[in-house]
């Protein structure tokens, strides 16, 4: 294993994060990305399950915080997303300009000194090609090499399998945050917190309402993703900004204001928990505040309560 | 089909079919067999403009709830999220439409309906109901959609006007 060590002081670190289990032509650009890059001594690849759904302590992310030098991470999520999945989970580093990023997204997020960490998106080409030369574009570029610890075996990648289930949190864009706080004083379940410097972080990632995007609706800069929403704007299109998205007639096809719309999702996500720890037979948890607002929200839906 | 109602949004009329009932939320309801079937009202065709994706988030056999979030439409003007217009439960979502969007601006009162409910139950409108109710909030509309247009204001990151906690 020694010859290994001294080859990786010259690769560089490619990531596949592979989707969720299900999607199997998603699968076949995996596989026939990966047989493009086998035999490869000047990378060193590793896979990894889906990025989104990795543990902060878990061996995945583990991997990831101890790769050193520049990275390539191939998802399925926008860069952006990808990005700030990594730097909530304590990957560092600025994010590397690629065919996956829009020419409108000129503010890559990160400082110019830092290692780059270039996010291709999976969802953006249907062939392996264009994701080849793209790695071979970087590998021409990267000027630091990779610092791996799992090192790859005669030319091929590196599986790291970590046991996953779907997950669903925010992601917070902090080249967008204003510090506004107001994802804290929303969110009913205690997801967010903040850190030394009072900004917030995702402090309970898994104590999030699976499905509900209302703090994402509730933040005035945008700057909270949420990578498996159906919604672009959500999801972390950065093409898509604040200012410019398409009109969102939610309000008018649920017939409430925007604000009720949030404060339904909030109410419904805790309605659910409710039932949910009712029939765990667990202690009864704090009843939804009642305001104006539910009282509002409770016109349109005169079922609930 | 008898002579359908007109609402003007602005220049532009928008037809609405007097043979069935419409909810609040710019959704028709028109019974079929043990079910009903829902289908988006002219209006809120165009409001959508050329609808080129659809996804639904509920699945059938799912014992819904008014106001409960079923999927997503994205058209060439504005993106929504889908509710549901009435208690039941999703009979069945239209495969025609999901295989095709484009149905939903081609023939939007027939074949492009959006999904069915068995034993759906709920406050509706007439027709006319629904050509009073589309007169009175077509103002607060505007506004809505003008607010967002030109900026968030009046869009889905208004900032609350009191803090709810």
């Amino acid at each position: 294993m020694g010859a290994g060590k001294n080859m990786a002081n010259s690769k560089l670190a490619v990531v596949l994060s592979k989707d969720r289990p299900g999607q199997s032509e998603h699968e076949i650009l995996e596989r026939k990305i990966l047989g493009g890059l086998e035999g490869r001594h000047d990378l060193e690849v590793t896979v990894l399950p889906h990025l989104y759904d990795l543990a902060n302590d878990g061996p995945g992310m583990e991997f990831l915080r101890s790769v050193g030098g520049d990275l390539v991470v191939l998802t399925w999520l926008y860069p952006r997303s990808a990005y700030w999945v990594l730097d909530a989970n304590g990957v560092k580093g600025r994010l590397g300009p690629t065919i996956s990023l829009a020419e409108e997204e000129i503010d890559v997020p990160g400082n110019p000194g830092e290692r780059a960490i270039w996010c291709l998106d999976l969802r953006n080409q249907k062939r392996p090609d264009p994701f080849l030369k793209e790695i071979n574009r970087i590998a021409s570029l990267a000027v630091e090499p990779a610092t791996v610890a799992a090192g790859q075996i005669n030319g091929r990648p590196n599986w790291i399998d970590e046991p996953t289930a779907p997950r669903w949190y925010p992601v917070i864009d902090f080249s967008r945050c204003g510090n506004c706080l107001e994802c804290l004083n929303f969110c009913l379940f205690g997801v967010f917190g903040t850190d030394a410097d009072e900004r917030p972080i995702v402090e309970q990632p898994d104590a999030c309402r699976s499905g509900c995007p209302a703090c994402s609706r509730i933040c005035p800069e945008g700057a909270i993703m949420f990578p498996q929403h159906g919604d672009p704007a959500i999801a972390g299109d950065p093409r898509i900004s604040p200012k410019d998205l398409k009109l969102d007639l939610s309000q008018l096809f649920r017939d409430s204001d925007p604000l009720q719309i949030a404060e339904a999702e909030r109410r419904r996500a805790l309605e659910e928990r409710e039932r949910q720890s009712r029939q765990t037979a667990e202690k009864p948890s704090e009843l939804p505040r009642k305001g104006s607002l539910d009282d509002l929200v409770d016109r349109i839906d005169d079922m609930d309560l | 089909m008898p002579k359908p109602l007109i609402f003007m949004m602005g220049r532009s009329p928008a037809f609405i079919a007097t043979d069935r009932q419409y909810a609040r939320n710019h959704m028709w309801v028109q019974p079929d067999g043990a079910v009903c079937r829902v289908g988006f009202s002219a209006y809120a065709v165009k409001l959508l403009g050329d609808v080129h994706h659809l996804a639904w988030s509920a699945a059938p056999g799912r014992a819904v709830r008014s106001g409960d979030p079923m999927g997503f439409i994205e058209g060439s003007k504005a993106t929504s999220d889908l509710y549901c217009p009435m208690d039941g439960e999703v009979a069945e979502f239209n495969p025609r439409v999901l295989a095709d969007p484009s149905l939903i601006n081609s023939n939007l009162y027939d074949d492009a309906w959006l999904f069915s409910l068995a034993d759906a139950r709920g406050p509706l409108l007439s027709s006319e109901q629904y050509l009073d109710h589309l007169e009175a909030s077509w103002p607060l509309a505007q506004r809505l959609l003008k607010g967002q247009s030109s900026g968030r204001d009046a869009g889905a990151g208004g900032k609350p006007a009191s803090d709810p906690a």
